[in-house]
């Protein structure tokens, strides 16, 4: 299909200069099968850098091309092009032509950001090309640069409201830009950059007053038959930040599945390259530079493992790219004692591969608990955010390594002051600042004023006030939201026990969801009269119009654009929902396991009883407080229950006396 | 170079309502309990000569073993190897327990024809040595593998599996009884001289707090078949009316059951009489499973001559103070407060929540109150429990199951008619219905059309009429 439009394109085209360029591993026309007037252009060869484009334009004119093509394997690779289109003429008409994406993502409608050469935009079209692809079809008045049409367009299937640039504003040299700086379309540019990176293979030179320069081992150079040659730039033992990044945008856990195939996969080598094997079929090939794609993790999804099968891939740095991608994505993996080479994987990342067996995840709680964890230290050693706050560090840059996030915490209760600080107290891997409200209360309580002085003892800010008990939660909220100073503002209750990662897992949400508005799937609740834990079915990793209310975590401007938390007594999260629903924005769904909802008999502003979740409970329930192991369950905290367990684990068969006995 | 991932032991997992136990091997252990060996010879024809023999070359310590072999006048036990305390009993047969004796505490039926291996009887009573209120049955080496991993591995042979539901598929209707053993006073509580129907003494000991178990170091060679158990309708009958789950009370359906499904409790303590006579109302005409009903009262008060007065003809219906007197026949046990005024048939609903999930305890929230709601409880869990609160027990060690509770919803489950849902699904059935009939209408029509478009396309009288017209 995508080879009938490329013909038709040709077809149609208007007379004029013409290029194709093909990004990825596809059935691509070679350049000898194109008419002789049409220059083809491999943009996974073409490094992004000055001297290149120079020369390209000295040779070709910079005249402008009436069609330009862009033939992209999967929106992985469409975003990675924008780095290698620096020099690139002018085009009056751009066709961009995506082989396969995964389902979740959506059609390549440009997101137009308000400037640029969109108003010369006479004509477009896009529409499906064969089951899973795309084409993109532009017609402008006049010619236009090819590098904003083809961002806005990648921006489109990915979604968002508008493109988050990586951190430390770098320049890349070299073939791996698109690798090192996915979507970044100004990472050819040297002027007015903080740092650059060079991946070529014999290093660049650069002048006295240059922004601090740091190497990476080029990927085409890294090959078995490279690293024992003379002058070769390949670490034998390479460390997590010298393998390029993983795009997080678009490989993420989005479309993961708690429900799986009995099938597990085998990701071993033939022939010097890996594929992963199912049965005794090969379901996809990995590419020779270890990039897998959105397709790949969506064609994995139903597996319920893969293991890996450490046999020699095109070198060991596109090796552990491929595994640090799938872990990344939350596939379940599997391994034994991973050979010296893999160093690249991280420490962290490579003991959860070793952590499980296979048989332990036939089980769909063990194998989403063995996927939460692998994924989180994939996306802390090598999502690219990450990689390049970490590299800005080193580069003696003044970024934030830790995201910050502004608590907003509003309690009529002083007796859940204390439980309420533990449950920020424990949040691992963001910086908080809260903003506590005690609403009907004040702060000289001696209960109160012991509880703060603890937390504010363990390092963390905290901002108080004491609104009037008369104004509405919404109200409340709403000042604690202006008090606030971070641009993260996170909602949590006073009576909900929520797991140490609870607010990284959000922040990184945010970051590969692209969304407005991220919460948690609201799964366990405790039912406290009935000392019973019920853990209802629902669909995480997804875009939603519903999350739960415990958890809801945007930006402080989205927050300012949809008017603020409504002043209401009941009902302030659905509406903060609804809100941002009419406003156009997005909302994701993150997983459940990081939040235990409390429900008491009574004192909620959500009066269902016990029966509406009983009702509804669709992984079981269990009794006295079961959490998920993701929890981390701190023992001070737990209810007074006949039984705190984790979700899952047996119940000890203990001596007892007495009839039947049970709790209410 | 490629490494892969080791192979996960092969363990057994036991699924549903499966506890297992680990037990010291054979002939590691103290034994203290006796075994008294009943032998059933009723049969004619059956010899149990080579079983006597085998139970002489048992490693238990014969001073702790007593041997019955009881049967039909026609008995014979001929000389030649047996154990040292054998006798003979003769009469009517089906007796299951011998003569009373003080000293054993363990009961172990045989069949005369089976044959045992030495170890049998010591792998019997090291389960009783160490889980107390067993029911522990032998299994045949011909029956299949448990697809549930029932058998274990060979790493693993030591193991008690217990489980509150049937033994193995037949298991029951096999025709051959299966050699268990069981506590005396399980047994003598369950009633003694009873029908030898496997089924109903089955139902009897786990009503009285036997819990069923399996080791699979514990197998024998059955020898002898006696056809098939309670083939004939009237057995048939005989089993339905001690065991309220069997298949043939849907084929003899009634309201006058000797075994009801449950007992239910009517707690009228906060209503008036009214109220309660319009939940017993609404109890006993959706009951589809025989319920018996008592209401709660205080003594002398004008509730219950009320009561009485309304109820006083109904032999399902008693009225009176304190708890009724459990039967144990009755596997559930149902209390309600008298204001619920059901829309369903509540005992059938708990009933079925139970079996489906294995719990010993079913609650309901009901609007207004989490905790107040319809309760239904397992006699047999109680039982079992009861038996294993008694002390001077030389059982070393005495394990208690957590009885498992479970919620359910009860203003979905209960308080909403059902047939609200059945008439839901019938209007979209009906819905669809009328759309498949415009469809089918529509296609009529289509084809009607399109023969009119052939006459006039396609004849030359048509395409002349086509030209005239324009």
């Amino acid at each position: 299909m995508i080879r009938a439009l490329l013909e038709e394109a040709l077809r149609t085209r208007e007379p004029g200069r013409t290029v194709v360029c093909t990004v990825g591993e596809g059935a691509w026309p070679d350049g000898a099968d194109l008419p002789e007037e049409v220059a083809f252009h491999d943009l996974d060869q073409r490094p992004a850098s000055v001297q290149h484009v120079r020369r390209e334009t000295a040779a070709s004119g910079t005249r402008s091309c009436g069609l330009t093509l862009l033939l992209a394997a999967t929106p992985t690779d469409l975003r990675r092009a924008a780095a290698h289109l620096a020099g690139f003429p002018r085009s009056a008409r751009i066709v961009v032509l995506v082989a396969a994406a995964a389902p979740h993502l959506d059609p390549p409608f440009p997101v137009l950001p308000g400037l640029g050469p969109w108003g010369e935009l006479v004509d477009s079209r896009v529409r499906r090309a064969g089951d899973q692809g795309w084409a993109a079809d532009l017609y402008f008045g006049a010619p236009v640069p090819l590098i904003p049409v083809v961002s806005a367009l990648a921006h489109g299937m990915v979604g968002g409201r508008r493109e988050r640039p990586l951190p430390v504003l770098a320049a890349v040299r070299g073939p791996d830009a698109g690798l090192w700086r996915p979507g970044d379309a100004r990472s050819n540019r040297t002027e007015h950059v903080d740092a650059i990176l060079d991946t070529t293979a014999s290093g660049y030179t650069l002048p006295e007053d240059a922004p601090p320069r740091t190497r990476r081992a080029p990927l085409g150079e890294a090959s078995w038959a490279d690293l024992g040659s003379l002058g070769a730039y390949v670490p034998e033992r390479p460390a997590p930040d010298q393998v390029p990044p993983v795009d997080e945008r678009v490989v993420n856990p989005i479309g993961f599945t708690r429900t799986s195939e009995p099938v597990t996969g085998t990701l071993e080598d033939h022939d010097g390259r890996w594929h992963l094997v199912v049965g005794e079929n090969v379901r996809w090939s990995v590419p020779g530079d270890g990039t897998v794609t959105d397709v790949h993790i969506a064609r994995a999804r139903d597996l319920r493992a893969v293991e890996i099968v450490w046999g020699r891939h095109s070198g060991p740095l596109a090796a552990v790219r491929a595994v640090a991608a799938l872990a990344a994505a939350g596939v379940p993996l599997v391994s034994g004692p991973a050979p010296s080479w893999a160093t690249g994987l991280g420490q962290e990342t490579l003991a959860r591969l070793r952590s499980v067996r296979m048989s332990d995840l036939d089980d769909e709680d063990e194998r989403e608990i063995h996927s939460i964890r692998t994924r989180r230290a994939a996306m802390r050693e090598h999502g690219a955010l990450a990689r390049w706050r970490r590299m800005g560090a080193e580069l003696g840059l003044d970024t934030d390594t830790c995201p910050a996030v502004s608590v907003l915490l509003c309690t009529r209760r002083p007796e859940m002051v204390g439980f309420a600080l533990r449950q920020i107290a424990r949040q691992r891997g963001v910086e908080t600042e809260t903003v506590l409200a005690l609403h009907g209360f004040d702060r000289k309580i001696p209960e109160v004023a012991a509880e703060i002085r603890a937390f504010r003892a363990s390092g963390r800010e905290l901002i108080l006030h004491e609104p009037d008990p008369s104004l509405a939660l919404g109200t409340v909220l709403d000042r604690s939201a202006r008090t606030a100073s971070c641009h993260m503002l996170a909602k949590m209750d006073d009576d909900d026990w929520y797991g140490p990662e609870h607010l990284a897992d959000l922040v990184s949400a945010r970051t590969y969801s692209g969304a407005d508005l991220v919460g948690s799937d609201p799964e366990f609740f405790y039912l406290e009269t009935l000392d019973t834990t019920v853990r209802l079915s629902g669909e995480s990793e997804k875009p939603a119009k519903h999350a739960s209310g415990c958890t809801l975590f945007l930006d402080r401007g989205v927050l300012e654009e949809i008017g603020g938390f409504r002043p209401l007594a009941r009902g302030v999260d659905s509406q903060c929902l609804a809100g941002v629903q009419l406003a156009g924005g997005r909302i994701y769904r993150t997983h459940g396991c990081n939040f235990v909802v409390r429900r008491k008999s009574e004192g909620h502003t959500w009066t269902v009883g016990a029966g509406h979740f009983l009702r509804r409970e669709g992984k079981g329930q269990l009794p006295g407080w079961r959490p998920s192991p993701l929890l981390e369950p701190d023992p001070k905290d737990a209810p007074v229950t006949c039984s705190s367990l984790p979700w899952g684990a047996p119940e000890p068969v203990r001596e007892g006396t007495g009839p039947v006995v049970e709790a209410g | 170079m490629s490494v892969s991932t080791p192979e996960a032991r092969n363990t057994v997992v036991p699924s549903g309502r499966e506890t297992v136990r680990s037990l010291p091997e054979l002939g590691t252990w103290e034994p203290e309990l006796g075994v008294h060996v009943v032998v059933r010879a009723e049969h004619a024809g059956a010899d149990p000569a080579p079983l006597l023999a085998d139970l002489a070359a048992q490693t238990y310590p014969a001073a702790l073993t007593e041997v019955t072999v009881a049967g039909g006048t026609g008995v014979h036990v001929p000389d030649g190897a047996r154990p040292e305390r054998t006798r003979v009993e003769t009469g009517d047969g089906g007796a299951l327990l011998p003569d009373a004796s003080a000293d054993p505490s363990v009961v172990l039926w045989l069949e005369a024809g089976d044959r045992i291996p030495q170890t049998f009887v010591e792998a019997h009573l090291r389960g009783h040595h160490h889980v107390r209120g067993l029911l522990l049955c032998s299994t045949p080496e011909a029956t299949e593998q448990d697809e549930e991993g029932e058998q274990g591995t060979e790493g693993d042979r030591r193991v008690l599996y217990e489980r509150t539901g049937p033994l193995w598929p037949g298991a029951l209707r096999s025709g051959a009884s299966a050699p268990r053993s069981v506590l005396e006073g399980c047994a003598a509580s369950a009633g003694g001289e009873l029908p030898a129907q496997e089924e109903i003494l089955h139902h009897l000991l786990l009503q009285h707090g036997a819990l069923p178990a399996t080791d699979p170091e514990v197998r024998h060679e059955p020898r002898t078949r006696h056809g098939e158990a309670g083939a004939g309708p009237l057995s048939r009958a005989r089993v339905a009316q001690w065991v309220p789950t069997s298949p043939e009370r849907a084929e003899r359906p009634g309201t006058h059951w000797r075994v009801p499904l449950a007992h239910v409790v009517v707690d009228t303590a906060g209503t008036d009489s009214a109220t309660v006579v319009d939940t017993v109302d609404r109890l006993l005409e959706r009951d589809t499973s025989g319920t018996r009903i008592t209401l709660r009262t205080e003594a002398g008060s004008p509730m219950e001559s009320e009561l009485r007065a309304h109820f006083r003809a109904d032999p399902r219906i008693r009225v009176g103070e304190g708890e009724p007197v459990p039967d144990p026949l009755v596997p559930f046990v149902l209390s309600m407060p008298g204001d619920l005024r059901p829309e369903t048939d509540v005992a059938r609903v708990m009933v079925e929540e139970a079996q489906r999930s294995g719990a010993d305890v079913v609650r309901a929230t009901v609007p207004g109150s989490d905790l107040g709601g319809p309760r239904l409880e397992r006699t047999a869990a109680r039982a079992r429990a009861a038996h294993r609160c008694s002390g001077a027990d030389p059982v070393a060690s005495d394990l208690l199951h957590r009885p498992a509770v479970r919620w359910i919803d009860g203003q979905a489950r209960l308080l909403t008619p059902s047939n609200r849902r059945a008439e839901r699904r019938a209007r979209k059935w009906e819905r669809l219905h009328e759309h498949e009939t415009e469809a089918a209408r529509m296609r009529v029509w289509e084809r009607r059309l399109r023969r009119r478009l052939d006459l006039l396309t396609r004849t030359r009288v048509g395409r002349f009429w086509c030209r005239v017209l324009g």
